[in-house]
């Protein structure tokens, strides 16, 4: 069978044919990768952390004496910070959703929790007020009680009594069996379970943004006195002006103390996802230049070809073919320099990734992303050879007999 | 079969009109071979574009098959084209990245035969000019008088009503250009209708009808009618 004169026409024309659809290739394996790291970060950077961001704000406390002492003084701050004007809620914790630092903790089952699985949690240490400063939503259970918060003994292990757990903690643990009542153990020792599961919140991300644990937080009604955080929730629209009166509240209270450590949730997810935010600009930067090199490519070899192959194209005319044949044969020429192009880039587009799975941790593509990549590399082709095409399509048939 | 009355041609450009034709009339009857003579810039190719719908004409009538060509679309005029016109070319003006098969495709495509009806059409006219054998072969494999014979089969592939040559010959020695004409001839007798411009009066001599342009203008105004059969009788024993 005979080839397509359109295809048998570009095989005289192998180096510069194979040149752009090279070009083709490597822009859509490139693409396809630098399109699966945008969406996919834009997604992570877009995950609710399940508690009211824009009303709250953590500042660091650095109490000083004896034990008692330094307890003394942090229940008198939380009580001062509690009365400032704008202030709806607060409680002494280790760490914060977003924050980049914290606990982090294995948790096992208890003797009924054959079949179940092990994890990995972030640890909060709240008290009763918890909920209801950060804005969870508990979906099963209860809240803790006053009574049930106490202080964390310095040298000793942490074991709580009682623990809140996250929904995607406790669909880790359990399944789709209830978790209210179940016990597990946390600081990881297989047979040391003495923690009961009171109630399930429906969503507290860690402090971390990675994929793995992201949403299998751990309340534990505990109180640090070595060197805790104080969160607080503000009325809404009133979160700088309340962080002003209550530093001045602390101030008011002790004008030599040190308060350090005072961000704003807003803040905090901004620096989080710092990282991200930059990786998706240069891999957008990438996307656009890229495509821009290959349109331009496209462009200066058609406008070359068009320019070659006047001649040629007024003796088509010549012998018959309409404007719109002329155009769509430049079209229908890109479009199989293009059709190599993309066969080759998918494989390219899988070993590129490949290689990032296996050199970078990089998650493996999505298989769609290949056919997008692919039609975004065919509309550019479609897009940058038209100005070309129709130029040619302009082309007197005259040239015919004009030109000798 | 062509019929043109009173046909202008100016070209225009921003310091002078050239008045390429100037009250040009002339028909060309069914069967004819018109060979067409005159010095450089006469205006001959001028013509020929305009009967073979490369360009328009300025003012006047032209006719071609019936179709009066006035006011055609580009596309209804590129149709026209590709049914009832076909072009040798004094440059053969094959397409060089084609071997000779898809050569004579090109105007059969545009036409929109189907495969089969396309490669009778091809095998067969190239085998009316001898290159029946050489199909997988490309231009420049090629003698210049091959390519032009190639040309010939490309033109008469579509079975169009009137061939229109431009100096043919031109790019060809003496005994290439014989066999060409010869080839011309050929196709001639069997019913197609020739317009030819030669600069080479022997070859003009050998046509039954020749018209002469001298500056936009044909001469000899005899040659501006069809010569009715019994005279182009009488005529060609004399040629
Ligand atoms: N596109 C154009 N623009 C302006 N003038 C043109 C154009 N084409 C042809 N002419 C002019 O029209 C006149 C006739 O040209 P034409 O090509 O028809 O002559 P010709 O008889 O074919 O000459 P030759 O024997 O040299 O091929 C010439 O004066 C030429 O300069
Ligand atoms: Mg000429």
């Amino acid at each position: 069978m005979r080839k397509s004169p359109i295809l048998a026409a570009l095989l005289q024309h192998k180096v510069a044919a194979g040149l752009i659809a090279a070009q083709i290739a490597l822009t859509l394996a490139i693409i396809a990768n630098a399109l699966y790291i945008v969406i996919d970060r834009t997604q992570l950077m877009a995950r609710p952390s399940g508690v009211v961001e824009q009303e709250l704000f953590v500042l660091g406390l650095t109490p000083e004496g004896s034990a008692e002492q330094r307890r003394a003084e942090l229940l008198a701050d939380l009580d001062a910070v509690r009365r400032v004007p704008g202030v709806v809620g607060a409680y002494l914790t280790n760490s914060m959703p977003l924050s980049g630092g914290g606990w982090s903790s294995s948790v096992v089952l208890g003797p009924d929790g054959a079949g179940g699985a092990e994890s990995n949690t972030a640890l909060y240490m709240v008290d009763e007020t918890a909920l209801g400063t950060l804005g969870l939503n508990l979906v099963a259970g209860r809240n803790f009680e006053p009574g049930e918060v106490q202080w964390h003994e310095a040298e000793k292990p942490l074991r709580p009594d009682v623990v809140i757990i996250t929904q995607a903690l406790a669909e880790r643990m359990f399944g789709d069996e209830p978790a209210v009542g179940r016990m597990i153990g946390i600081s990881g020792v297989r047979g040391e379970v003495g923690s009961r599961v009171i109630g399930v919140v429906e969503r507290l991300v860690t402090p971390w943004t990675d994929w793995g644990r992201f949403g299998k937080s751990t309340l534990i009604p505990v109180r640090s006195d070595g060197s805790p955080r104080i969160a607080v929730r503000t009325r809404p629209d009133a979160l700088q002006q309340t962080v002003k009166a209550v530093e001045e509240a602390l101030w008011a209270r002790n004008p030599q103390r040190v308060v350090d450590g005072l961000r704003t949730m807003p803040e905090m997810r901004a620096e989080q996802h710092r990282g991200d935010r930059a990786l998706v600009f240069i891999m957008i930067a990438i996307t656009i230049c890229l495509l821009a090199v290959t349109a331009l490519g496209i462009v200066g070899q058609a406008s070359f070809w068009v320019t070659q192959r006047t001649r040629q194209i007024g003796v088509r005319r010549a012998l018959g073919a309409t404007r719109g044949q002329i155009l769509r044969y430049f079209q229908a020429e890109n479009a199989i320099i293009a059709g190599f192009g993309i066969v080759v880039g998918v494989t390219l587009a899988y070993v590129v990734n490949y290689w990032m799975a296996e050199n970078f941790g990089a998650d493996r593509l999505p298989w769609f992303y290949l056919p997008i990549g692919a039609a975004i590399v065919l509309l550019l082709g479609q897009v940058a050879v038209y100005a070309p095409a129709r130029r040619a399509a302009a082309v007197p048939p005259a040239i015919a007999t004009r030109s000798a | 079969m062509l019929r043109m009355q009173n046909l202008k041609k100016i070209y225009r450009t921003h310091l002078v009109e050239t008045h390429a034709l100037r009250d040009f009339s002339l028909e060309v009857g069914a069967g004819e071979f018109v060979a067409v003579t005159g010095p450089s810039g006469s205006g001959k190719t001028t013509f020929l574009n305009i009967a073979g719908l490369l360009e328009e004409h300025s003012e006047g009538l032209y006719a071609i098959d019936g179709v009066d060509v006035r006011g055609l679309s580009d596309d209804a005029r590129s149709r026209l084209r590709n049914e009832k016109i076909g072009f040798v070319f004094q440059s053969f003006n094959l397409i060089p990245d084609l071997d000779l098969f898809d050569n004579v495709d090109v105007p059969l495509r545009y036409r929109g035969f189907d495969r089969a009806e396309r490669r009778r059409r091809i095998e067969q006219a190239l085998g009316r000019v001898g290159l029946g054998s050489r199909m997988k072969h490309y231009p420049s494999e090629l003698s210049g008088g091959q390519q032009q014979r190639v040309a010939i089969a490309r033109a008469l592939a579509g079975e169009p009503k009137i061939l229109l040559a431009d100096e043919p010959t031109g790019n060809l020695d003496s005994v290439m250009a014989r066999c060409v004409l010869e080839l011309l001839e050929e196709i001639n007798r069997q019913g197609t209708t020739i317009i030819m411009v030669t600069h080479d009066l022997e070859l003009a001599r050998r046509a039954r009808r020749n018209v002469h342009i001298v500056d936009g203008q044909i001469v000899d105004l005899d040659a501006s009618a069809p010569r009715v059969a019994a005279r182009r009788e009488a005529a060609a024993p004399a040629a």
